[in-house]
């Protein structure tokens, strides 16, 4: 919406014969505003022409849906191993990843609900990611969850918690 | 010799860095609040059909420097973010935008811009105490005008249409979220200085 451009016919949602077609890597600016169109043909005939009432505001409209994680448990601390997907929407390479998320991973005990902000990039948003909570009190349970959150707007969409009880004797190699 | 007054200039340059850092700090939590308030509530606005606005379209050409916030310091950030809003808050303030939109939804929106308005102008009174204004302050908050200027003639141009009016929101949402940045660039700044 912010130039006078002609639409662009997305390629792979061309001829579509299901009922939706993905674009999510077709956004690609954070501040810019999109506006679909479907347009339904019969031979050479147009049938249907519809334009969107809404438009796509990625800055304020996306939500990252959360990232899978494994939590392992030890006596005093917590190993978190967050699986990102291979590929990151296009619109989140770059700057784009780290200026406007941050990931979450949200820990509660007893009742006290902790927030650790590791700091992510292009790099460490694919494939495995581990971070550490140690600290932790012993014989007790703690329950984990990881989400992204949107530096000023935007729904946080929580993932499911995990929990586990930190036994004594469990020694981690890594520390 | 020391100056017998060093130390009580040192106390008051220390003094006021002191209370210009709670200030920016309180400052940027108010600008997050407000950067918030005001895309829900420009999104709240009712708009014409986007089909019917497509052939309105115009590119108001958005100054490239306000793009990359890096490029600049954090005096000129303050600066540069308090000169945005203060031209959208007039932007909004026509009454031309009235017959558009419900009273109460413009008020609102003006009302939270003015507030923060006010908290910026009085942590850039407290930075000019520690540094005078420079030109290239001047040259960015020029370049920010003039792209209102763009904006105020084109609203002109189309008499205050609803469409118009309609294209300047998804305008004015771009220009937000430049806002975003440039507050989360000064509170990095104001945690890494």
């Amino acid at each position: 919406m912010s130039k006078p451009e002609d639409m662009k016919v997305v390629k792979d949602c061309t001829e579509v014969t299901g009922s939706f077609c993905d674009l999510t890597n077709v956004w690609e600016s954070m501040p810019e505003t999109y506006v679909p169109r479907v347009v339904a043909f019969r031979g050479n005939t147009t049938l249907v022409s519809c334009t969107s009432r809404e438009s796509i505001f990625p800055g304020i409209n996306m939500s990252l849906e959360p990232p899978n994680f494994e939590i392992v448990g030890f006596t005093d601390h917590i190993k978190v191993i967050v699986k990102f997907p291979p590929v990151i929407p296009k619109i989140l390479r770059g700057e784009g990843l780290h200026v406007y998320l941050s990931l979450v991973i949200e820990e509660v005990s007893g009742g006290i609900i902790k927030k650790h902000k590791p700091k992510i990039n292009a790099k460490t948003i694919t494939g495995n990611f581990t971070y550490v909570i140690d600290n932790l009190i012993p014989n007790t349970n703690h329950c984990v969850s990881v989400y992204f959150e949107h530096s000023d707007v935007g729904k946080i969409i929580e993932s499911p918690t995990k929990c586990t009880l930190l036994k004594p004797g469990q020694e981690s190699e890594f520390l | 010799m020391i100056n017998k007054h060093f130390f009580e200039i040192m106390l008051v340059l220390l003094a006021t860095s002191t209370v210009f850092s709670l200030e920016l700090k309180m400052v940027l939590f108010q600008q997050r609040r407000v950067n918030r308030e005001s895309v829900k509530l420009l999104n709240k606005l009712p708009t014409s059909s986007m089909q019917q606005c497509l052939p309105h379209r115009k590119n108001f050409l958005l100054p490239q420097k306000l793009v990359n916030p890096h490029q600049y310091q954090k005096e000129h950030t303050l600066a540069i973010l308090h000169e945005i809003l203060q031209q959208i808050f007039n932007l909004f303030r026509t009454n031309t935008s009235l017959d558009v939109w419900e009273e109460s939804h413009v008020e609102k929106f003006l009302t939270e811009l003015h507030q923060q308005l006010e908290y910026l102008e009085v942590l850039m009174g407290l930075q000019a105490e520690q540094k005078s204004g420079t030109i290239d302050s001047e040259n960015l908050r020029l370049q920010v005008k003039m792209y209102f200027r763009r904006i105020h003639d084109y609203l002109e141009n189309q008499k205050y249409s609803s469409c118009a009016w309609t294209i300047v929101r998804v305008e004015i949402n771009r220009c937000l979220f430049f806002v975003f940045r440039l507050t989360g660039k000064l509170s990095k700044q104001e945690m890494d200085p």
